[in-house]
């Protein structure tokens, strides 16, 4: 089975991959094909490169759907950008009980943070705007491109870190008494207590402070946290989702890939394919001998050789994975022509 | 590229030690090596660890209080293993201060003349920059507030060296770029760009037989960009030639003595 048709059931399709792989454009190319193919495709990414974006309609402050006519095809191909400060703010504002807890949360400084840059916040918004998408029914395939982390397995694990931040036995120590009680006063467990010493002692009472308010207003909000978490887990565990692996040739990165692929089986979400993404060069993949004069040339070729055989190695080793080669073409990408272009490279592997 | 770097470094008798942030173990695959927090002496001269923010984070505490059961408490504690997980900004912090601890003067004694951190890549190594900054201007007051201000004090002076390496391609370069302006925003200071994987700029005047066309318009872009793309107002602090190898521990070795040849002829940056 070819990698099209290993996705081509799906009504959602997970792209992830450390970062640097080429993920991005490999989404956009994904939703090509798919939209040749008669689908209506939604394209979700975090933080494009300049010109990625630009090729995508993808200005700067736009992050409705727009729809990209020259990758179409029958279908239709919607790009679209996620912004977590965005995301976060309006999550806040839709499930608030109160206009001032909204006003009060955003005040917050620690909110300001997460909201923006900081560990599993963006993992958390991509995940919440993937699952507000498939809720409206609006497309007949949305693909995710993950925002980037140093390791595969941190995107699956980052919604969890989120969501036990805001786990109720936890946060009932910074809110009993509705913050007019000292935090100290109110923690009964002697070990708890030490715990929070030990804490102020590090980060002294105004972060505590912070941190007692943060929870405070965050605390009307931890059911929906925790039923929005709920439902992306039931999406992305469901039959009608696809994770794409991405990855690069080199081998280090090849067996962080498989620890994933295991991983990911393991934690009971559905078969994924790996894309190897820039093998080797187009050339070298469309021959077999190269005889010549050339010494730079051939020690490429010697190099190239090497890395075939290591991938067909890694390749019989994990059977149970399908993997796909892609060539580099070396050529920067400059429009949607180039993604199309790739889009079909994509429908022969 | 840092690993060679490192090696150069040690190689000179400086007392080196290469840290590898977060949990990609790239230096454990290649030395064959368990690798931990602490640093573990590899060849003469050079040591290497792998720091995350928990594992700072709990050293410092270990600092702070001297007591072990204390730090253990701390962290065996449930709502503390939460926001440890979870609270912004507090791994960041936590790394950021073990990046800085020597120049700071604060935990445990580091006893190396360089210490070369292979960062993380783009996104993920600017948000733990704005870790520092952002945490100063929200808590104005107290150890954090204060430990935040010396963090970035620290990452902003003239002991603290940013690389910024690129290959010669369009993407790479242009993102590179960009990357020393924000760190340059972010810090104040400006980065050297390093060029990598550069391929011979003299070519010869027409293509040998049987190369095939598309690696003979390859070598020519690359060159030409690798010549011509503009880095300024940025320093180049290297040009490194592309080694055809699929052992990264023979392109380290390798890499580490064209940085020794280089500093013989033009000094050290």
């Amino acid at each position: 089975m070819g990698l099209i048709e290993s996705l081509e059931s799906a009504k959602v399709i997970v792209s992830t991959g450390t970062g640097g792989v080429g993920k991005t454009t490999i989404s956009a190319a994904l939703g090509a094909v798919m939209a040749r193919r008669g689908k209506k495709v939604l394209v979700l990414t975090i933080d494009p490169a300049k010109r990625l974006a630009q090729a995508l309609g993808l200005n700067e402050g736009i992050f409705e759907p727009v729809l990209v006519p020259e990758a179409s095809g029958k279908g239709a191909f919607y790009a679209s950008m996620i912004d977590p400060k965005r995301i976060f703010d309006r999550f806040v504002e839709k499930f608030s009980p109160q206009p001032e807890i909204t006003a009060k949360l955003k005040a917050n400084r620690l909110y300001q943070q997460l909201v923006t840059a900081l560990t599993g916040s963006q993992e958390f918004t991509s995940m919440d705007r993937l699952l507000s998408e498939v809720e409206k029914r609006q497309f007949d395939l949305v693909i995710l491109d993950t925002p980037p982390t140093q390791n595969a397995v941190d995107f699956l694990r980052a919604p969890k870190r989120v969501v036990g931040l805001f786990d109720e036995r936890i946060t009932k120590w910074f809110i009993q008494g509705g913050g007019k009680v000292p935090l100290f006063s109110r923690i009964v467990s002697r070990g708890t207590k030490a715990a929070v010493a030990a804490l102020e002692k590090v980060t002294g009472s105004e972060f505590l402070h912070e941190l007692s308010d943060f929870f405070e207003q965050m605390s009307y909000l931890q059911g929906q946290v925790k039923e929005r978490s709920r439902r992306v887990e039931e999406l992305l565990k469901g039959a009608d989702t696809r994770f794409l692996v991405v990855a690069g040739a080199d081998e280090q990165k090849l067996e962080e890939t498989k620890s994933f692929l295991e991983e990911l089986g393991q934690s009971g979400f559905h078969s994924s394919s790996l894309l190897l993404n820039r093998a080797y060069p187009e050339w070298f993949s469309q021959g077999d001998s190269f005889a010549s004069d050339g010494a730079f040339f051939n020690e490429a070729v010697a190099y190239y050789q090497e890395r075939r055989q290591r991938l067909e190695r890694f390749e019989n080793e994990n059977s149970f994975i399908s993997i796909f080669r892609l060539a580099d073409s070396g050529k920067p990408l400059n429009g949607v022509k180039d993604i199309v272009k790739l889009s079909e490279a994509l429908e022969v592997l | 590229m840092a690993a060679s770097l490192a090696k150069s470094l040690a190689v000179q008798g400086r007392k080196t030690l290469l840290v590898e942030l977060g949990g990609s173990r790239f230096f454990e695959f290649i030395y064959g090596e368990r690798l931990g927090f602490e640093p573990k002496l590899l060849e003469k001269n050079l040591c290497l660890a792998i720091w995350e923010g928990e594992a700072c984070l709990r050293e410092y505490l270990q600092y702070l209080f001297k007591l072990s059961r204390l730090v253990d408490l701390f962290f065996d504690n449930r709502i503390m293993q939460a926001l440890v997980h979870g609270a912004p900004g507090l791994k960041e912090l936590a790394l950021t201060g073990k990046i800085t601890s020597r120049e700071r003067r604060v935990g445990p004694e580091l006893p190396f003349d360089e210490i070369v951190v292979d960062a993380y890549s783009t996104g993920h190594f600017l948000a733990l920059l704005a870790a520092p900054p952002a945490m100063a201007e929200a808590i104005s007051f107290g150890p954090m507030g204060a430990q935040s201000r010396g963090i970035q004090q620290v990452l902003s002076s003239e002991g603290c060296r940013y690389l910024v390496v690129v290959t010669p391609e369009e993407l790479p370069l242009t993102e590179g770029h960009e990357l020393a302006h924000a760190i340059q925003r972010q810090v104040g200071r400006s980065p050297l760009i390093v060029k990598n994987r550069c391929w011979p700029s003299v070519m010869p005047e027409t293509p040998p037989a049987n190369v095939p066309a598309d690696f003979w318009e390859t070598w020519k872009s690359r060159r030409d960009l690798q010549q011509h793309f503009d880095l300024s107002p940025f320093e180049v602090g290297g040009e490194l030639p592309q080694i055809w190898s699929n052992d990264n521990r023979h392109i380290i070795d390798r890499l580490s003595l064209i940085w020794l040849e280089e500093w013989e002829h033009h000094g050290a940056h």
